[in-house]
Order: structure tokens, then C-alpha cells, then sequence
């Protein structure tokens, strides 16, 4: 039920001058330099390399090494956050995870301090206990590197490693998941080691090898959660030794604050709204202790801390400005962390954060408007800052939630230029349902990461198992089964040469074989690695944070949690639906070309057929118009997508939900990838998420009814649709709102926005040092415009900007 | 063997030193043919004589086949009991094979500035068999001889 008391929900008696910390904190974070850490490895592996499992099953191997790590992480206070705990030991910290991709900066450990786009500096020491103690362990450890051992050099890996089909998520993370801080909050982890203590008791009285698993399970459980209570413990002696010398009266009090929070939480109940964000914090800490950097998701804040802030609130406790600032201060430090990444990753795929998304607004469990003070607070922060972390969602239901808080939303988002993203409750909600989530766990869906859907600390999601480039298996479907950049190496099934093809029907089921044959090959890679994260790396300290594990005795990586499944998103379908599209009509229908003539197009890539590029793109059926056919495509290759993904069942027992966001693989992949029959050329960037191709839809109405048309249900992983408006002023906001609330009557499921031109953002470009800050949207999440590579600012630059007054595209001028 | 026998005994430093600005010459020519000897014979030499640069091979036994696409060029470095032997042997069972599509190609992978497995793969320039962490290794290796030669190597 609704609870806004605020009389001004835009809270626009505070700005960052009201906090005497925010914007100081602020500017330090945005401007610090990205160091690596290699604190968490060095703790890590020297376990490991010490202990060598004597005795010990992998889940309880694995939860001392992490137990290692935590009781011997540095209690480090870099500044005077209101919040005690750094993901890493720096400032802001870039920690190596070598089970994962840590190994992927090895070549450039003596470069990657001085390299030119987003450079991340590395001390010799450091460099020197990577490069002679930690990577010499892990070169045959990691999780690629035991895959190959276990399964040789198969199909699906070599696939892989040419990167150019599909990425496959696991051989760098699961992560991209929304774990549940409920229990910890009102119970503490000492309850949840009690319980683990209790049930391993019990399950040793039983007899098999599943009493067994469920024994250890519960004894790593303990384990962890015990390393995470002594890491709180050290913040709470660090920050009264340091209150000691204080010889600032503000700061001391400061400092002992924290040592009584952090000697509460996250061990006992959180008592107040303030020490419930702490124990927040510290397990997101805890959490990152385990898996990698990437789209550990915080979830509904604005739900999960409203008891508690209600609580203060009447008791006198807290005011709305410490509630704004201690909400400011969790927003930044969800940016003390960035990942390490090689410069091949940076110049394809560059720029991204580690995209931990908080969800407000939407509706409660029992369905009613769950819109309260606090996602106005969160709002107001969020605006305030202006920060690439967290990712920021807000949830909408346009029958329970009111449309000030439509417009609310709105103004903020015309405020951050970008953020936050927008989902459509009633969508998503029956989308959930229809994949098995009961309807109360699906009113409680917060967004993982990009743009993915999880029922929040229920459901393990692994929502980027595969990320596949559509635009793959299109290309095998012209050739025959071989890529063009591959020549004569012939990948997928061979499905005849197309120009012997009488009818599209033809190639379309030539597309469908080359797709079907690539997904199974990226399914049958995450079934495997699924098994090598069984042996190496389950995850008791985040399974302690669910529902599901406890209750059976298994950790989410054994398929512990209420809900599972796996996400597999795409890439480059847009440019796919219309390339399709394009030989239908180009081809078959209207014959302006043979197969022949246009595959000679586009070998050439274009090259003196310039007449036929043109027809290409502007005579043929575009996704994002009216177009009958080009309508059908797209909702052809939706279904057939959804049908095979969903005929799969992961080896956690859950379905594969396929999914259309793609981080910046749209720029990266795009660029590795030849001209294609829409008239793309040969490595440009394909379009973003499930967003229409630049140019094509002529007014936003027709943009967003096709996408709308495309439904939800055939969608479980979630989408993102960017879209560009020039400029908002005041008076555009209710009629910005009531795009976006059309659009979601219309049944569109996400979207996402940059309030900016194509005059701003190529001044941006030019002229880096004008817009330090300037915070985009890509294609899930938002980004620093200038930590992107070219390829991807030129992307951004090119997107339709339309009109809100008017609708209308604005046709871009290079 | 011969080479071999001279490495460990004969004038090391010196010849270090010579290999050294034969390859700073040869990265700023950008001339690629003979590098991948030339930079075996100097990693040979110092591991040999840079006590520092030798713990890169501690306990690392492995056995690297760089060869280019046509086959027509084959050279294996073995890893063994801290010294590294270059040879043309054909090797059983190495631990990694890079194949490279020219001696250019392999120039820029491993000394453009930024050694990138990543890059050189998605341009087709170099593929692999085996465990990708051993060309990440051997990158490493072959960057700080190159940020040696050319003065580039930061001081501690």
C-alpha cells in the first residue's frame, strides 16, 4: 500500500549543497583513479595453494578460502563516508578474480597503468605477486582452462574462443543475480549460522549421499557467514582505533558510530534504518568476497528499507535529510568497484560498470501501489548524483501507481539525462507467471544488472549464460554454414547455397537450422560449465542470502533456490530481423536483385553497388515501421527464439529464457562483423538491445507500437529499448510520461532513455574535458559517455533522436 | 646446440645487450621478418642472465609451437628446468600452438605496445590450440623485453 507522507516528493529543498559530504565524496569517487586490487586473489589463492583440500569437499574448501580472504581483508577507511566497507582495498578498486578472467590482463600487467582508454594502474609490487605467485596457480585452474581439461578442445568451446558467435557467461562469472537482505536484516547471520548448525546436525543423523551434500552445504554456510561477521568486526575495531586519534569532534563521532553499527550488524538484527543499509553493504561485500563484480544486484531498497525508515521517522530518529545522505552514501560506494579489463575488451565492449541495479516503485506482493517515501529519497538521490552506480530502475504500474510518480520518474530521468530505466508492471509481472513464478514472488520482480527479470531473492537467474550474436547465424545462413571473415572453415550444418534458394521460406529455415545449431552449441557450453562451477565454485555465503538454499539444503548452484533458469540474450536483432526482411522483399518479392547480385553486395561490402545499398536501406522493410513483413520477421524470430531456448532445461533444473539487452556487444560485435543484406556496412555497430535500427522508425508512436507488438511473454530475460529525445523541459513531462505509459498500454515491457542531441553528444566527443560526466544510457546500463570506446560514442551519437512535441524523428547529420 | 652452448657461456651480458637494440631497430623499422628469432634469442639470453626475468620460468615446464598458416615456417620453444631451448623440433603434444597468418602479424600481436590476444584473434590474424592463459604468459614475457629495449620499462 502506498505510503507517501512527503509533502514535496521531489525534495527539491535538498540539493548536494545541503550535504556537507555528497558532493565531495562524489567528485572523489567519479574523478579517482581505477586501481587494481589484487587483495581478494592474493587471500584467495594463498589458501588454496597452502591447504590443497586435504579432506575437505569443494563446497567447504571453497567457503575457507573465502573465509580467508574475509578475515584477513583490510579495514580500510579512505574517506568519511557515513558507511564503513570497500568492496576492494583501494579507493576505487578493479579486484582480479582469476577463477574468472583475471588472467585476461596478464600480457599487459606492464601496460595496462599507462594504456589510453581507461587505463588501470597496477603497482610493481603488485604486478610482481599477479605475475610470479597468483596467475602461475591459476593459468590451469581457472574456469576456461578446467573446462578444456575436463572436455577437451569440443565444438562448443571453439566457438567460443573465436568470440565472434556467442559469449559465453560462465567462463567469467554467474554473478547477474538479486540476492534477499530481508532475513539478514531482521534476524542477523548469526541466526542463519544457527540454523546451518542445526540442520547440518540433522542431516548427519540421515544416511545417503544426499545427507551427506546437504551437511556440507550447511557447514560452508557457516563458514563464510562466519568470515563475513569477522570482517564487520575488524570495521568496527579499525574505526574505533582510528576514533582514538581523532582529534575532529565530528569526525570521532562519525568513527564511533560506525564501530557500534558495525558491531551490530550484519551479526545481530539491524535496529534502525541506518545500520540496515550498513549490513546491506557489508554483505555486498561479503557477496563480492565469492563471485565476481557483475550485476550483483541490491533490489527493491525502497521496500526492503521502508520498515526501517518508517520506524526512525515516527520515532524521531531520522530525518529526511539523513536518510537522503546515508542513501547518497550507499549510491557511491556501489561504485567503489569497476572491473579488470583487457584492452581488447575495452576497445570492443569498453566502458561498462559493474551494473548493480536498484529497483524502486511498482507494485507489492499483494498487489497494491508499494510506492513510498523512500523511492522518492532514492529518486531524489539518484538525481542528485548523477552516477553511473547503481544502475537505476523504476518499476511502473500504471493502473496501482500514480501518475505523479509517473511524472516524478520523468523528471528525474530529464534531470539525469538517462537514468533511471522504466518497466512495465502488468508486463513483466505476467511474464514471470508464465514462466512459473506465483504470482506474489512475481509482484516482487527487481531488475538484475542490465535490464533482466528476477523474483528478487528467489530466483538464481544467471541471466547472461549466453550472449548471442544474431547476426551469426545469419551470415552461416548465406554461407552456407561458414562465417565470411572465416572463409572456407565451415562452422554450423550446411544448408545449401542460398542462391539456389526459389523462396525466402527457404532461407528463412536455412536461418532458423544455422540459429537453432548455435544456440544448442551455447547451451551445451553453459551445461558444461554449469558442471566446472559445481566443482570449483559454489556460493554458500549468497545462498545463505536466499530463499530456497536453507530450507534445501543446497546451494544455488546445485539448484537451491526457489526458481531457476538461465539467460540468454542477443544480439544484432534488428539489423538480423531486417536483413531477413530485406531479402525477402529485395529478393524474392519485388526482385530487384538476385541472391547472387546481393551477396556480392555485401562480400564486397558494398563497394561500387552503391544504388543497391541505398535500396537496401531505404526500400526495404524496416523493424520499427508499419511494415507488414518487416513485422512478421520480428515476431518470427521472437517466437522461434522463445521455442527452442524454452524447450532446453539447465542443469539446475530451470528453463533458458532468452532475452534482448546487449551491454555495448552490440558496438563490439557489430564491429567484428562483415556488411549484412539490410545495406549495414561492413563493422559498423548493429543497433542496441531490441531497439529498432538508426533511422528507421519515422516517429516514436511507430517505434514503440512495433516494439510493443512484440510482447512480453516471449521475452522472460528482459529488453532494453533505447530511446533518444532531444530535450525535455517542464512542461514536456506529462506528455513524456504519457509516451511511455501509451507505450506501456500498448504492452511494451521495458525502456530506457537519453534526453540528449546529436549536437550535444558529438560536442562530447570533441570535446571530452565540456561534459566530464555526462552519464548515458547504453543498453541495460548506464555509462560515463566518455569511458566508451569511439565505436560505441558513434553509436550513441547516431541513435534516432526524436521530438517529444512533435514525435517525429530528427534525421541525423554526419 | 651450438647457439645453446654459447648462451650459457659466452660474452651473455654482452650479447643481451646487442639483441637488445637489434630489436629496438627492428620495432622501429617495422620490418617483422626475423623478430620471432630475434626475440627468442634475447628472451633465451636473458633468461639466462636477469635473475628477475628468469623467476618468469621457475617451475614452468611448458612447450610453445609458433608456427604460420602455410606451415612452411615452424619454431618450438621449450620451456624445461629454468632455461628456455628454441629449436625447429617438431614437437609431440605441445602446450600451445599459436599460428599466425604472417611473421607481420605476429609482430604486432606480441609487440605493438599492447599485447592483446583478443584483438589478434577477432582480426584472424593468429589462432591458437591450447589453454589461452600460456599466450597471455608468454606476452607478458615478450612485452618487457620490448619495454626493455626500447627504455620503456618503469623503474620499481
Amino acid at each position: 500500500m502506498s505510503t507517501v507522507t512527503l509533502k514535496d516528493i521531489s525534495l527539491k529543498e535538498y540539493d548536494l549543497n545541503s550535504f556537507e559530504n555528497l558532493k565531495v565524496l562524489r567528485d572523489r569517487l567519479i574523478a579517482a583513479p581505477v586501481e587494481i586490487c589484487i587483495e581478494r586473489a592474493k587471500f584467495i589463492t594463498g589458501y588454496l595453494k597452502k591447504n590443497n583440500q586435504a579432506g575437505d569437499c569443494d563446497a567447504v574448501y571453497r567457503a575457507k578460502a573465502v573465509q580467508n580472504y574475509l578475515i584477513n581483508k583490510a579495514s580500510v577507511f579512505h574517506d568519511n563516508s557515513l558507511l564503513a566497507g570497500n568492496t576492494t582495498s583501494k579507493g576505487k578498486g578493479a579486484p582480479v578474480y582469476p577463477e574468472f578472467i583475471g588472467l585476461t590482463i596478464w600480457s599487459e600487467l606492464e601496460t595496462i597503468s599507462k594504456r589510453e582508454k581507461n587505463p588501470q594502474l597496477l603497482t610493481k609490487e603488485e604486478l610482481d605477486i599477479l605475475n610470479y605467485e597468483i596467475y602461475p596457480y591459476w593459468i590451469d585452474r581457472d574456469v576456461l582452462a578446467t573446462a578444456k581439461s575436463w572436455y577437451g578442445n569440443i565444438k562448443s568451446i571453439q566457438l567460443l574462443e573465436k568470440i565472434m558467435f556467442y559469449v559465453s557467461g560462465k567462463a567469467g562469472c554467474i554473478s547477474h543475480t538479486v540476492p534477499d537482505f530481508k532475513r539478514v536484516l531482521k534476524e542477523g547471520l548469526n541466526a542463519v549460522i544457527k540454523e546451518a548448525e542445526e540442520k547440518e546436525k540433522e542431516a548427519l543423523t540421515g544416511s545417503g549421499q544426499e545427507a551427506v551434500k546437504h551437511a556440507e552445504f550447511y557447514q560452508s554456510v557457516q563458514i563464510a557467514l562466519k568470515g563475513l561477521i569477522i570482517y564487520s568486526s575488524h570495521l568496527a575495531e579499525e574505526a574505533r582505533r582510528l576514533s582514538a586519534s581523532c582529534t575532529d569532534e565530528k569526525e570521532r563521532k562519525r568513527l564511533i558510530r560506525l564501530a557500534e553499527i558495525c558491531g551490530q550488524v550484519p551479526a545481530k538484527p539491524a535496529r534502525s534504518f541506518y545500520e540496515a543499509v550498513q549490513c546491506i553493504w557489508i554483505c555486498l561485500i561479503g557477496i563480492h568476497a565469492e563471485s565476481i563484480n557483475m550485476a550483483i544486484s541490491p533490489g527493491r531498497l525502497d521496500q526492503i528499507l521502508y520498515p526501517y525508515y518508517e520506524k526512525d521517522m515516527k520515532d524521531g530518529k531520522l530525518t529526511i535529510k539523513e536518510a537522503l545522505e546515508i542513501t547518497g552514501c550507499l549510491w557511491l560506494k556501489l561504485g567503489d568497484n569497476v572491473d579488470v579489463v583487457p584492452q581488447a575488451s575495452e576497445e570492443l565492449f569498453g566502458g561498462a560498470g559493474t551494473a548493480p541495479a536498484v529497483t524502486v516503485g511498482g507494485i507489492d506482493e499483494a498487489g497494491e501501489d508499494a510506492v513510498n517515501d523512500l523511492t522518492y529519497i532514492m529518486l531524489r538521490v539518484t538525481e542528485l548524483l548523477k552516477t553511473r552506480e547503481p544502475s537505476m530502475n523504476a518499476r511502473f504500474h500504471y493502473e496501482k501507481n500514480t501518475r505523479e510518480y509517473r511524472d516524478r520518474v520523468c523528471e528525474v530521468i530529464a534531470s539525469t539525462l538517462s537514468a533511471p530505466a522504466l518497466y512495465n508492471d502488468i508486463e513483466n509481472i505476467s511474464t514471470l507467471v508464465n514462466q512459473g513464478t506465483r504470482t506474489e514472488h512475481a509482484r516482487d520482480y527487481a531488475v538484475i544488472g542490465c535490464v533482466e527479470l528476477a523474483a528478487a531473492g528467489r530466483s538464481y537467474d544467471a541471466s547472461s549464460s549466453v550472449i548471442m550474436n544474431l547476426a551469426a547465424p545469419l551470415e552461416m545462413a548465406l554461407y552456407n554454414g561458414r562465417r565470411y571473415s572465416t572463409g572456407a572453415t565451415q562452422w554450423g550444418p550446411q544448408t545449401g547455397e542460398p542462391a539456389a534458394f526459389k523462396d525466402f521460406n527457404e532461407f528463412m529455415n536455412a536461418y532458423k537450422k544455422q540459429a537453432k545449431w548455435l544456440i544448442e552449441q551455447a547451451i551445451d557450453l553453459n551445461e558444461r560449465f554449469g558442471a566446472v562451477h559445481q566443482k570449483m565454485l559454489p556460493t554458500p555465503l549468497l545462498s545463505a542470502l536466499f530463499e530456497g538454499p536453507m530450507e534445501k539444503g543446497a546451494d544455488l548452484i546445485f539448484g537451491g533456490a526457489v526458481y531457476n533458469s538461465s539467460g540468454a540474450t542477443h544480439v544484432g536483432f534488428a539489423d538480423t530481423v531486417d536483413s531477413l526482411s530485406a531479402v525477402e522483399c529485395a529478393v524474392f518479392n519485388e526482385k530487384y536483385c538476385t541472391f547472387e547480385e546481393l551477396l556480392n553486395g555485401i562480400k564486397t561490402n558494398f563497394k561500387d553497388r552503391e544504388a543497391l545499398r541505398q535500396y537496401l536501406l531505404k526500400h526495404t522493410p524496416k523493424y520499427g515501421t508499419d511494415n507488414i513483413f518487416a513485422k512478421k520477421n520480428a515476431k518470427e524470430i521472437i517466437s522461434f527464439l522463445y521455442e527452442v531456448y524454452q524447450s532446453h532445461t539447465n542443469y539446475r533444473g530451470g528453463k533458458y529464457r532468452p532475452a534482448y539487452w546487449s551491454m555495448t556487444n552490440h558496438a563490439g560485435q557489430g564491429k567484428i562483423t562483415y556488411a549484412t543484406p539490410n545495406g549495414r556496412k561492413a563493422y559498423e555497430a548493429f543497433a542496441s538491445g531490441i531497439t529498432p535500427v538508426s533511422g528507421a522508425a519515422g516517429s516514436i508512436t511507430e517505434c514503440l507500437n512495433s516494439v510493443a507488438a512484440l510482447g512480453s511473454v516471449n521475452i522472460p530475460g528482459g529488453e532494453a529499448l533505447n530511446i533518444k529525445f532531444q530535450c525535455l523541459t517542464d512542461k514536456d513531462i506529462p506528455h513524456f510520461g504519457d509516451y511511455i505509459e501509451a507505450y506501456f498500454r500498448q504492452g511494451g515491457q521495458q525502456i530506457q532513455f537519453n534526453i540528449m542531441s546529436y549536437e550535444m553528444l558529438k560536442e562530447a566527443k570533441a570535446n571530452p574535458s565540456k561534459y566530464p560526466y555526462l552519464l548515458v544510457r547504453v543498453s541495460g546500463y548506464s555509462a560515463y559517455f566518455n569511458d566508451l570506446n569511439e565505436t560505441m560514442q558513434d553509436e550513441l551519437i547516431t541513435r534516432t533522436q526524436y521530438s517529444v512535441n512533435t514525435g517525429n524523428a530528427i534525421l541525423y547529420n554526419k | 646446440m651450438i647457439q645453446e652452448f654459447l648462451n650459457l657461456i659466452l660474452f651473455r651480458t654482452y650479447r643481451a645487450k646487442i639483441k637488445q637494440e637489434e630489436l629496438e631497430k627492428l620495432i622501429q623499422s617495422g620490418i617483422a621478418d626475423g623478430f620471432l628469432e630475434l626475440l627468442l634469442s634475447l628472451m633465451s639470453l636473458m633468461l639466462l642472465i636477469d635473475k628477475e626475468y628468469s623467476k618468469n620460468i621457475e617451475n614452468f615446464n611448458a612447450k610453445y609451437v609458433f608456427t604460420n598458416q602455410s606451415g612452411d615456417m615452424y619454431v618450438a620453444a621449450e620451456f624445461e628446468d629454468n632455461i628456455l631451448k628454441v629449436s625447429e623440433k617438431k614437437l609431440q603434444n605441445p602446450t600451445f600452438t599459436l599460428i599466425f597468418k604472417d611473421e607481420r602479424s605476429l609482430f604486432k600481436f606480441l609487440l605493438s605496445g599492447a599485447p592483446d590476444v583478443l584483438n589478434a584473434l577477432l582480426n584472424q590474424e593468429i589462432d591458437f590450440i591450447g589453454n589461452i592463459n600460456y599466450i597471455g604468459k608468454f606476452g607478458f614475457m615478450s612485452m618487457h623485453l620490448l619495454l626493455l629495449a626500447t627504455g620503456r620499462l618503469c623503474p620499481d
